[in-house]
């Protein structure tokens, strides 16, 4: 085989031969480039059995005996039989789809090796060689039909894996990829022309022109799309130490397998200190076997805030997502916490809050000292009442036969215009106190008829006439009682005032609410008012907009933000006829029997 | 309702409010009605009645001001009473001048206020007597007949009977007893007493 007196060189050899080096080359350094990727290496698989078809068929036409052009042809097959299968792994692992066709993938590598077993084994594969003008060429038996059969099944097999690929693959570079590689292969599997010269028709086989065109079309694609896509598998030790996270992966028994820098940092421990010790040592207290054990049942761990005092002393708000890797049935093999430092984040939410509420009650403050003098009515009303019936009562008994009934009803009437007072000053130190917000299931209707009592005499002053169309039935909404009262009055206050300058039409406010499908409760303020057009609509909500002259401008941003909070919206309309509608819309979600 | 006794009429918004007048005035022993607002008092007959208004200033739509005025257009003298949660001081002004009796702010002493009544009533009896007098004398005046409306306005300048014969250009007699007629039907019993009948009738004096 070794002898040279064997062969004579001839120039159809150089054809095969050049292919073949180029292709290994081609696999080689696709494997260089892309090193450590499954489609980089089944790529380079697939070249190597190329080679071993190109560079075997090119020593065979230059070979002179008979046996040993069988000798070479059989080497040849051990590339052949190979190339659908390598080419449909190639394929499966390029589109990421190997998990799915696993048994297909072994399926082909094993019939690919029945079949060259066949060829070593039988003579009804290859029953022998042809004599070309280009030399010696394997001759085809009855075994080989079966193998056609695989040969294109697996081919179209391919293509298609490629198509579906070609057709869901977004623009850009993944769909470059595709398509480049469709076209390679399309070209390189004219080299299937050389299976006719097995079957006696004298073809000439330039199968390896095909595979020249394939290794060009391949390396032009992987230079400049890449065969790989950049996973964060391929980066993650880069991942992990660039993360500002603490990261702790922990195994089923609750010893610490990794961590990131970060992690030492936030936790004051030392590498030596946690990796490889049990977390009971040093984090028992975060990441206790309860909270392992939760995790092994949920699976995952999101938005868990807890307090955390380092070695330091210094008290952290820590927010801690955790996830678990199984093993095939399931038992959890590791654990991973990714833990954020959020102490800053809290505070400047916290100092956020409280400048909130603030401004709410200092606007609060001042709406209820613009409405003073209404204010003082409302407890004017009923302390007149109690006077003049307590007046009245001394006189029914001061009779000479005196009246008990009169006076009895007397006293009955000072009893409730006194609790009545006392009612509307709780409602305006509730208004005016500073308090945290509070939820609880409100009838909104009772809502509105509070603010409007409060604002009646506002209403009376300003010749305003106010009409209410509130529907029944209403279902609750969750909310803090005072912080939507001051929307509402906000509301009121500012309809009142956009009516003042109004004067020779009807001052009429309206106030509705109504369920809505999408929005659950809907409460209309609609006046008659100087109206808005479509830029202060625009602006209304901004903070320090006005169109008042001594306004801040902070009503209406505030209310919307209070709104807001309340997961609803705040929106204003301008009317048909004249005027201006403000609406806004609460969640209503039944509240639980309890 | 006899019309001799007085009625007071409250008109207030407030239920309240309303109802303690209405038990205080009662216990005083006067006749009190209620209203909540000033249509449903113009609406209810009584603007002649005898009696006053204890008003609210602020009623929603017709105000208490409003009302006012509008009583003076109905040519009703019931004497009003404001009273006002707001004690304003234009507000009052204006009341006042238009002839309120009291402006009292709210909450006011009961016993300022049943001054305040009694005041009103007091003005109410006595306007009211004083238009009965005076409808009275137009009745007499109005049985005088010309001629002797001529005499009578040269009479109460003073003139002697002669010179209004003389300016009249009819006998001294004639004169005497056109006189005579006027007294009588005037129910006069001096001049005097026909000179002050005149003035409250607005008689002008002739001068010829």
């Amino acid at each position: 085989m070794f002898n040279p007196t064997n062969y004579a060189i001839t120039p159809h050899s150089v054809g095969p031969w050049v292919g073949g080096v180029l292709i290994a080359m081609l696999g080689i350094a696709v494997l260089v480039r892309e090193r450590g990727s499954r489609v980089s290496l089944t790529l380079c698989l697939l070249t190597i059995s190329c080679a071993i078809w190109l560079l075997s068929a090119g020593t065979l036409y230059s070979t002179l005996h008979e046996p040993l052009a069988l000798w070479w042809a059989k080497a040849e097959h051990f590339g052949v039989v190979f190339i659908p299968s390598l080419l449909l792994i190639f394929t499966l692992a390029f589109v990421q789809r190997v998990h799915e066709f696993r048994a297909v993938a072994w399926g082909s590598l094993v019939v690919s090796g029945l079949l060259y077993v066949s060829v070593l084994a039988t003579d009804r594969f290859i029953t022998g060689v042809y004599h070309y003008a280009w030399g010696y060429y394997p001759r085809y038996g009855p075994l080989s039909l079966p193998f056609l059969v695989f040969f294109f099944s697996l081919l179209l097999g391919s293509i298609r894996f490629l198509w579906i690929e070609h057709t869901r693959a977004v623009h850009g570079i993944p769909r470059h990829r595709v398509k480049a590689l469709l076209i390679a292969l399309g070209i390189g599997y004219w080299g299937a022309v050389d299976f006719l010269g097995a079957y006696g028709i004298p073809f000439y086989p330039f199968g390896y022109v095909a595979v020249l065109g394939f290794v060009v079309l391949m390396f032009v694609a992987v230079w400049r799309y890449r065969l790989l896509e950049i996973t964060p598998a391929l980066a993650a030790e880069q991942i992990i130490d660039t993360m500002a996270d603490a990261l702790l992966v922990l195994d089923h028994e609750g010893t610490v397998r990794a961590a990131n820098q970060a992690a030492f940092q936030l936790f004051g421990y030392p590498k030596a200190e946690i990796v490889g010790k049990p977390i009971a040592a040093t984090l028992g207290n975060l990441f206790g076997k309860e909270t392992l054990k939760a995790l092994a049942d949920t699976g995952v761990m999101r938005e868990y805030e807890t307090d955390y005092c380092t070695q330091q002393g210094k008290i952290l708000t820590l927010d801690i997502m955790g996830s678990v890797t199984r093993d095939l049935v399931g038992y959890p093999l590791a654990f991973v916490f990714i833990t954020r430092d959020v102490t800053e984040r809290k505070e400047a939410e916290e100092a956020l809050r409280k400048a909130k509420t603030e401004l709410a009650h200092v606007t609060r403050v001042m709406t209820m000292g613009e409405m003073v003098a209404s204010i003082a009515h409302e407890i004017t009303q009923p302390l007149t009442a109690v006077l003049t019936n307590g007046q009245a009562c001394l006189r029914w008994l001061a009779r000479e036969s005196p009246n008990l009934d009169e006076a009895r009803e007397a006293v009955r009437h000072i009893i409730q215009d006194g609790s009545r007072a006392g009612e509307v000053i709780q409602r305006i130190r509730a208004l005016v106190k500073k308090t945290e917000s509070e939820s609880a299931w409100l009838d909104i209707n009772g809502v509105i008829h509070e603010v409007i009592d409060l604002t009646h005499s506002e209403i009376l002053r300003n010749h305003v006439v106010l009409r209410t169309d509130l529907a029944d039935g209403l279902p609750a909404v969750l909310g803090d009682r005072i912080q939507l009262q001051q929307v509402l009055l906000n509301l009121v206050i500012n309809a009142i005032e956009a009516m003042s300058t109004v004067e020779y039409r009807r001052r009429e406010l309206l106030v509705t609410s109504h369920r809505d499908e999408s929005d659950g409760v809907v409460v209309s303020v609609c006046d008659s008012g100087v109206g808005l057009n479509s830029q202060e609509i625009d602006r209304l909500f901004d903070a320090y907009y006005t169109t008042k002259p001594h306004g801040l401008g902070m009503g209406l941003s505030i209310s919307r933000s209070i709104i807001q909070a309340h997961s609803g919206r705040l929106w204003a309309t301008a009317n048909d006829g004249r005027g201006a509608t403000l609406h806004f819309a609460l969640p209503t979600v039944q509240p639980r029997v309890p | 309702m006899s019309e001799a006794e007085p009625t007071i009429f409250v008109i207030d918004d407030d239920p309240s409010v309303r109802q303690s007048l209405e038990s205080l005035i009662k216990s005083v022993g006067w006749r009190v009605r209620i209203y909540g607002s000033a249509p449903e008092f113009l609406g209810s007959g009584h603007l002649d009645a005898p009696g006053c208004i204890v008003l609210d200033v602020r009623l929603p739509g017709l105000s208490g001001l409003d009302l006012q005025q509008a009583l003076l257009r109905a040519k009703s003298h019931l004497p009003v009473i404001f009273i006002t949660g707001h004690g304003d001081i234009p507000m009052s002004v204006q009341a006042m001048k238009a002839g309120a009796v009291e402006f009292l702010p709210k909450p006011f002493r009961e016993q300022d206020l049943l001054d305040a009544l009694k005041l009103a009533l007091d003005r109410d009896r006595t306007t009211r007597q004083q238009r009965a007098e005076l409808a009275a004398l137009r009745t007499r005046y109005d049985s005088v007949t010309p001629r002797e409306q001529q005499v009578m306005g040269l009479l109460v300048t003073g003139l002697l009977n002669k010179e209004i014969a003389a300016t009249l250009g009819v006998s001294e007699v004639t004169i005497k007893v056109h006189r005579s007629q006027i007294m009588q039907k005037m129910q006069a019993d001096s001049l005097a007493n026909l000179v002050r009948m005149a003035e409250r009738l607005g008689i002008p004096a002739s001068k010829s």
